[in-house]
């Protein structure tokens, strides 16, 4: 047997290693991300879209499917006091992003974590308009704090902007089988169908820890175990539904003209 | 000890017994999980659901096996004062491809996992299999195999685990509703804290059926 073999240069060997796994790895992302990002959307569009009664009997099965239904929605974005901006209407929104915060390719793009970056006049909030046969139906984004990490909901209201007609929840990070139940247990979102977001101007929808009152419109059963969560998804709705009062106040104003 | 392999290799073909004994004994006497108790810490992580563990299952095996192949195809090339930074480089990139192409064919899988999937590259089965195993006098092939067997006996207690903790926690299997209504659901057993119960029950089993995994000391 020979003596042992001299070793390669170290740093010409993980030179190469690198380089080989970089290409392998970049050449895999380049290929696979489009259908990721794609992958991305189609889950925000479902996420939506779920909100919309069962009795419109939306087709939520595949990602073609989705993505067909999807275009039954009309999106625009609303600020604070009221102002509406249009898919049209992008520039004014990316030409008031600061802080950081990111500007959009198209308003679908739009996104309430990139809006908490800017300063509070400037942040714009989704509404997604729905026309079906059962009525027309307002889909709304809010977004706070669980007990571990963000949460977040799309909240579709009926006509009156008031009613609840379905809601969304997701989390980053809650305990599954207590806290991630808002999003897994159908009991608690059924809950929420039919309770009413405003009592005149104050939001009054709120998780309770126990069974509400019979004829209670606004309060909801809360999970047992997951107090801060549920409190969390009260201070969230509390938060996130005043950012669209003056836009349903400039709607039920339009009405009654 | 390079020529008894290769030896070894020509007398059994590609499943010899001593490439069967690679693949069954991690699954039983030598499992990763319950006798030499190694990644511990994703069986915590990712049992509380059998469809989540089946994803983390199939994504060990195919790192396992594939930088075992890797790692035993470079060995002799492999600067010894480096080798483990080469192992983590290539357990990385193998971990990154699992995320990659799971994001892109199998999100809702992606969107539970993506976190779990990222912690492979620290779990101990891999790496302790490549330094053991595919770094020693080993064939590619039975490094191979080394690695889809460990993965395996990783796997199949997770998947194991899963079943016990959705059946009595969440009262469904693999999302399907399958106990009583009358059942009521213990919150425990979704916790993480309830595998390590149910890991101990595992091994307390396995060694009560076969006495001589009991260590003698």
């Amino acid at each position: 047997m020979e003596k042992q073999k001299k070793e390669m240069n170290v740093y010409v060997y993980v030179a190469l290693m690198t380089t080989v796994i970089a290409f392998v790895l970049s050449g895999l992302f380049t290929f696979l991300n489009p259908k990721f990002v794609a992958n991305k959307a189609t889950a925000k569009r479902k996420a939506i879209l779920q909100c919309i009664p069962k009795d419109e009997n939306l087709d939520l099965s595949s990602s073609n499917t989705i993505n067909e239904e999807y275009k039954k929605i009309t999106m625009q974005a609303v600020s604070e006091s009221g102002t509406v901006y249009t898919a049209e209407e992008l520039d004014q929104i990316n030409g008031m992003a600061d802080g950081g915060a990111k500007t959009y390719a198209n308003l679908e793009k739009l996104d309430l974590a990139n809006e908490e970056k800017k300063a509070q006049k400037n942040r714009v909030y989704p509404v997604y308009t729905y026309q079906g046969e059962t009525g027309k139906y307002y889909v709304v984004a809010i977004r706070g704090n669980g007990l571990w990490d963000k949460i977040w909901a799309y909240i579709a209201l009926k006509e009156d902007l008031n009613t609840i007609a379905g809601v969304y929840f997701d989390h980053k990070g809650e305990t599954p089988g207590l806290g991630a139940e808002i999003k897994d247990s159908e009991d608690f979102k059924s809950d929420f169908l039919g309770k009413k977001v405003f009592d005149k101007a104050a939001v009054a929808v709120a998780v309770i820890k126990r069974e509400p009152a019979a004829g209670n419109e606004y309060h909801v059963k809360g999970i047992s175990g997951a107090t801060i969560t549920c409190d969390g998804v009260t201070e969230m709705f509390d938060r996130g539904m005043k950012y669209y009062e003056k836009y349903f106040e400039g709607i039920k104003a339009k009405k009654e003209l | 000890m390079a020529d008894t392999a290769v030896e070894a290799k020509k007398r059994g073909g590609l499943f010899g017994k001593e490439e069967k004994k690679l693949i069954k004994d991690p699954l039983h006497s030598d499992n990763p999980v319950t006798i030499q108790v190694l990644g511990i810490c994703s069986a915590l992580a990712v049992t509380s659901q059998v469809y989540k563990s089946l994803v983390m299952a199939v994504a060990l095996i195919f790192v396992c096996a594939f930088s075992s192949l890797i790692i035993s195809l470079l060995r002799k090339s492999i600067p010894s004062s480096i080798r483990m930074i080469v192992q983590l480089l290539v357990i990385a990139s193998l971990v990154q491809i699992v995320d990659i192409v799971l994001g892109a064919l199998a999100y809702s899988a992606y969107e539970q996992l993506s976190v779990f999937i990222g912690l492979i590259i620290t779990n101990c089965i891999v790496m302790g299999r490549l330094e053991a195993f595919a770094m020693g006098e080993n064939t590619p092939w039975q490094a191979f195999l080394d690695g889809i067997g460990n993965g395996l006996g990783y796997g199949w207690i997770l998947v194991a685990m899963a079943v016990v903790r959705e059946i009595f926690g969440k009262g469904t299997l693999v999302g399907y509703s399958i106990m009583p209504d009358s059942y009521v659901l213990n919150n425990l057993m979704v916790l993480p804290a309830s595998s390590l119960f149910v890991i101990g029950v595992f091994i307390w089993i396995q060694r009560a059926l076969d006495p001589s995994l009991v260590d003698k000391s």
